[in-house]
């Protein structure tokens, strides 16, 4: 049984986006999961050759953030909750190459029912969400995006296959992070009461610079959600 | 628009939005420091009134406009694809040269709105209101325009390629060099239509009104479905007054319109 070293995980918005990556080697049975609690042996194994990399990620418009013109809105917590329409999930490769899923012989690989179809490279929709593989098998990017009419990501999408990891080097990684840029940010008036005699328009404009002003640029100085997992 | 505001300067800022003694969009956005054509791409704008606005090429990509009021708004060249305007007030609107590929505009009313040459390539209108509409060369490739009322509107050679137009009223409307090749007009009423040198290439018109219709010089009618198309009311004529495709192109690619040279 290989060693099995243990992701780090860090959800700076989980109420929003948070995810978790699954390893699984492809000829020697099951290396781990990220959140498995499987690290106890300390006997390092012949390094796998091949890893298949799977997602899960839970999108919400959860998230509360104290933002400034929130009591002047009625709001009586000062806080407003948000969620984001769009996003990117980039893989760093450290040490190893991947092959992406969509290929020939690929099967949909999502355990919970939802993914409609799959092939190749083409967008993939999942209910209430779709997915757009970009980028190379040098720098996987998947977009995620809100289906039309749908206001924000919401959602989550079960052990969704990327691809698999190819070790060059005994010592081998990869990093997962997540990005949404402040224009897709969406506050969740639902969740809110804002007084009933503000004006539509001066709410639409209002929630725009929450968003681009305020919100965006806190959201932006960082990834949403990183996972860093390292075999060594 | 992207600028770290700081907690207590957006207070102020919010304060003074609030208020505000009016309801313009311009002006508010200009209390925040936002540009109303740039900045509102992607944002929740559901019932806003845009009313007379001035908003040539704005970008309003991804924007969800649902019941927004946007009466005689001047949105020429605007980018309006992907957004939500399910439900929009667009009457009297300038959307000439607009983009609108994909957007929703289901239940809108688009009414003796200005859509020629505009990009509505894979756009929804189902249930859509678009009477008296100019729709001059437009790009409806893809559409989906099922039970959209189009009387008397003016689609002189619009691309309805593998549009659906299932019982849609076209009662009236100018239909003349359209191409309809792979269209779906079946249950449609095509009353009084003018169909000259409209292509009309494997279009489906099973149980079509085409009472009066004027059709010659169409592309794709063999005999057979020629008498089929009489029988259901069609009347053939030479028209050789009718421009071709290539000249309708030619004219939307000056920047003409139909009123201006026919």
């Amino acid at each position: 049984m290989p060693h099995l070293p243990m992701p780090d995980i860090q959800n700076a918005f989980p109420d929003c986006v948070a995810m978790k990556l699954h390893f699984k080697a492809v000829e020697t049975g099951e290396l781990g999961s990220s959140l498995a609690e499987d690290a106890n042996s300390n006997s390092k194994a012949c390094p796998p050759t091949e890893i298949d990399l799977s997602l899960t990620i839970n999108f919400s418009g959860q998230h509360e953030m104290v933002v400034p013109g929130a009591q002047l809105l009625g709001i009586a917590n000062g806080k407003v909750a948000f969620g984001v329409r769009r996003g990117r999930l980039q893989l760093v490769l450290q040490g190893c190459r991947m092959l992406l899923e969509g290929g020939a012989a690929s099967e949909p690989s999502v355990s919970n029912g939802l993914e409609l179809g799959r092939s190749s490279m083409e967008k993939i929709s999942f209910d209430g969400l779709c997915v757009q593989p970009a980028g190379s098998e040098a720098t996987p990017t998947w977009i995620f995006e809100a289906s039309r009419g749908r206001p924000i990501l919401e959602g989550v999408v079960r052990r969704f296959k990327l691809g698999a990891l190819q070790p060059n080097a005994s010592d081998f990684g990869v990093k997962a992070e997540f990005w949404a840029l402040g224009e897709d940010i969406r506050l969740t008036w639902e969740q809110m009461n804002p007084a009933p005699n503000v004006h539509r328009n001066q709410l639409a404009v209002l929630e725009r610079a929450l968003a681009l002003q305020y919100i965006g640029p806190r959201c932006e100085a960082g990834p949403f959600s990183v996972v860093s997992w390292r075999y060594e | 628009m992207s600028d770290l505001a700081s907690f207590d300067e957006l207070e102020v800022a919010i304060a003074q939005v609030l208020s505000a003694d009016m309801a313009s969009f311009f002006e508010l956005s200009a209390l925040l420091g936002l540009d109303p054509l740039r900045d509102f791409a992607g944002a929740n704008l559901q019932e806003i009134d845009l009313s007379l606005g001035s908003l040539s090429q704005a970008n309003f990509a991804g924007a969800d406009l649902f019941r927004a009021k946007l009466l005689r708004a001047k949105l020429f060249r605007a980018n309006l694809s992907d957004a939500n305007l399910c439900r929009a007030n667009l009457s009297g609107a300038n959307l000439s040269g607009a983009m609108l590929s994909r957007a929703m505009l289901n239940g809108a009313n688009l009414s003796g709105a200005n859509l020629s040459g505009a990009n509505l390539k894979n756009a929804t209108l189902i249930s859509a209101r678009l009477a008296h509409a100019d729709l001059v060369s437009a790009n409806l490739n893809g559409a989906t325009l099922i039970s959209a009322n189009l009387v008397s509107a003016n689609l002189l050679g619009a691309n309805l390629l593998g549009a659906e137009l299932i019982s849609a009223n076209l009662v009236s409307a100018n239909l003349v060099s359209v191409n309809l090749s792979n269209a779906d007009l079946s249950g449609a009423d095509l009353s009084n239509v003018t169909l000259g040198g409209a292509d009309l290439s494997n279009a489906n018109l099973r149980g079509a009104i085409l009472k009066h219709a004027r059709l010659g010089n169409n592309v794709g009618l063999t005999e057979h479905r020629t008498s089929e198309l009489a029988r259901q009311g069609a009347i053939f004529e030479d028209c050789p007054g009718l421009p071709s495709h290539d000249a309708v192109k030619t004219k939307a690619l000056n920047g003409e319109t139909y009123a201006e040279w026919r």
